[in-house]
């Protein structure tokens, strides 16, 4: 990990930034880091938050010192870039994995339409291609349970919307750019929505209380209106 | 029989709080908790509770309570006009109430958060390790949501403490000011954002919004000029951040700020002045300093000492006239 960015943010964490870019292998890394960092600090770690590019490691001021906090996380980075030569990197570690029943389009997924026709592509060509990749699990932010997923095919990446909406229905699949995530309940976005889950992603009751977890693969299949009321009754 | 007290009247915002959640950052929830640790772990401390004891937050209206057992109350946060019991009017005070007894947290006439503390604390059942009201996820505290009146607050087993540890002197208490200088340090992306972006953060007063709320403090005021974007690819973030909105306008993270942002953060206000922007109402002005990470432990050091000097005060001393100037 050579090159990586170790800096306070205030008084209260510390900031391991590995890149500015959104891709799997340097998901990875930010995984390794994060439980590397987690080993190392154990309990005076308030939290320890595995984003895309970057990790960040909060603590109590009072109980730690802003210099030990930032030791350890030098040297979990160098304990992870030793153990983690550039070919082992992507060594796939414990993985989960997901199907995600997606009912795609209409009142389920109203930017559908415009996302496949921007591109070209007839809806069902749109639906099949997003669902033949396989995506993973990069972090959970924004709201509880909100997956960022790494994975959409670059052919069918586009912009997030110009005006965000006031309210996304829980279960909407969205992208925006090269992200895709599902939004867990409703709540604003701007994200463009193709379709909708019956998935529960977030119960506070539930332990785990988040469906996925970072570094799970989902794949996403398709399922009729009638299929989704279904599952929708059973949740 | 529970212990408990009654909500007679909640007021614009009140919630159950104690410091947060810890270690769910990454599950994507928000840590939660007292906006203003200060007065919250004051609180705490007046009724002989840990600090971590859950207790009621609000929000510029006060609050009125029922107590329904016998209890120690103490109100700390706001100035406001209070009234525990028949004979408790100070704030930064612990008094003891009986069955039938009103506490009453009157209008803040200087600053915004008022803590509410019982002994024994609000005994909700904790959600992912915490009492903390997290109102965006709909869980902790009540329910996972506001109080209302009528709402039936149970309590944990009564506390003692020592009569010397019952008051707060004028020293220990905090004056909220109007116009407030908040002590920054360097974001992460002041790089990205440039020199100018940060100096002019730190000459320009602004106003706090009325769109603020227990996430952030949204900023009013001229824009600052940003050399490169303002967004950054998205991240952990936490309290204190000051990130530049894409409109060239800074947010202040509060306590119940998202777990992750895009935006850049230009300052990181230092935890001992966390307190200072928790009790900023809206159309207040705020400047930003700055301040070495030595500076910002120092600063820390004298609130943690203020906290625990409680520990040497002598219930039924006369009040300096210190502690009356520092009263609105």
């Amino acid at each position: 990990m050579a090159g990586i960015d170790i800096r306070p943010v205030g008084d209260g964490a510390v900031l391991a930034t590995l890149g500015t870019t959104v891709d799997l292998a340097l998901v990875r890394q930010c995984h390794a880091l994060a439980a590397a960092a987690q080993h190392a600090l154990g309990p005076a770690a308030l939290d320890v938050v595995p984003a895309y590019a970057s990790v960040l490691v909060r603590f109590d001021p009072i109980e730690a010192k802003l210099a030990e906090v930032l030791a350890a996380v030098r040297g979990a980075a160098e304990l992870v870039s030793a153990e983690c030569p550039a070919g082992m990197r992507n060594r796939p570690e414990r993985k989960r994995s997901w199907k995600v029943g997606v009912c795609f389009g209409g009142q389920h997924g109203p930017d559908l339409t415009a996302s496949a026709s921007e591109l070209g592509l007839a809806e069902e060509r749109f639906v099949s291609a997003f669902c033949a990749a396989e995506y993973t699990v990069a972090f959970l932010g924004y709201i509880a349970g909100f997956p960022y997923l790494v994975g959409l095919p670059d052919e069918l990446a586009r912009p997030r919307l110009a005006a965000p909406r006031r309210s996304v229905p829980a279960g909407s699949v969205g992208i925006a750019s090269r992200q895709c995530g599902i939004y867990p309940r409703t709540s604003p976005g701007g994200w463009r929505l193709l379709g909708r889950t019956s998935a529960t992603l977030f119960d506070a009751r539930r332990d785990p209380a988040a469906l996925f977890a970072p570094g799970d693969e989902i794949r996403f299949t398709p399922v009729s209106e009638f299929e989704h009321a279904v599952a929708k009754l059973g949740t | 029989m529970k212990r408990r007290v009654r909500v007679i009247e909640a007021g614009l915002l009140s919630t159950v709080q104690d410091r947060g959640r810890r270690n769910v950052a990454w599950l994507g929830v928000s840590g939660s908790g007292a906006v203003d640790w200060y007065s919250a772990r004051a609180a705490n401390r007046l009724v002989g509770n840990s600090d971590d004891a859950p207790l009621v937050e609000t929000t510029l209206t006060g609050a009125v309570l029922a107590a329904e057992c016998e209890a120690r109350v103490a109100v700390t946060g706001a100035s406001a006009a209070i009234s525990v019991g028949r004979a408790g009017h100070e704030t930064w005070r612990s008094y003891e109430v009986a069955p039938g007894d009103e506490i009453v947290v009157g209008p803040a006439s200087r600053g915004l958060r008022s803590y509410i503390a019982i002994d024994g604390g609000i005994d909700v059942p904790l959600v992912l390790g915490s009492a903390s009201t997290d109102l965006g996820a709909g869980m902790g505290g009540i329910d996972g949501r506001r109080l209302t009146s009528g709402d039936e607050l149970p309590l944990g087993p009564r506390r003692t403490i020592p009569a010397a540890q019952r008051a707060f002197r004028a020293s220990q208490i905090p004056a909220w000011s109007p116009a407030v200088t908040l002590a920054t340090t360097d974001g992460p992306h002041v790089a990205q954002l440039g020199r100018a972006a940060v100096r002019q953060l730190r000459e320009r007063a602004f106003r706090v919004s009325a769109a603020s709320s227990r996430q952030a403090i949204r900023l009013e005021g001229e824009p600052v000029d940003v050399a490169g974007q303002t967004d950054v690819v998205t991240g952990g973030v936490c309290p204190g951040c000051v990130q530049i909105a894409s409109d060239g306008m800074p947010v202040l993270l509060l306590a119940e700020h998202q777990s992750t942002g895009g935006y850049a953060t230009a300052l990181c206000v230092i935890t001992a002045h966390l307190p200072r922007a928790a009790q900023l109402r809206p159309g207040e002005a705020v400047r930003f300093s700055r301040a070495t990470y030595a500076e910002a432990a120092d600063a820390l050091d004298v609130s943690v000492r203020k906290l625990s000097r409680a520990y040497d005060v002598c219930a039924g001393a006369p009040l300096s006239a210190g502690f009356l100037e520092g009263l609105p």
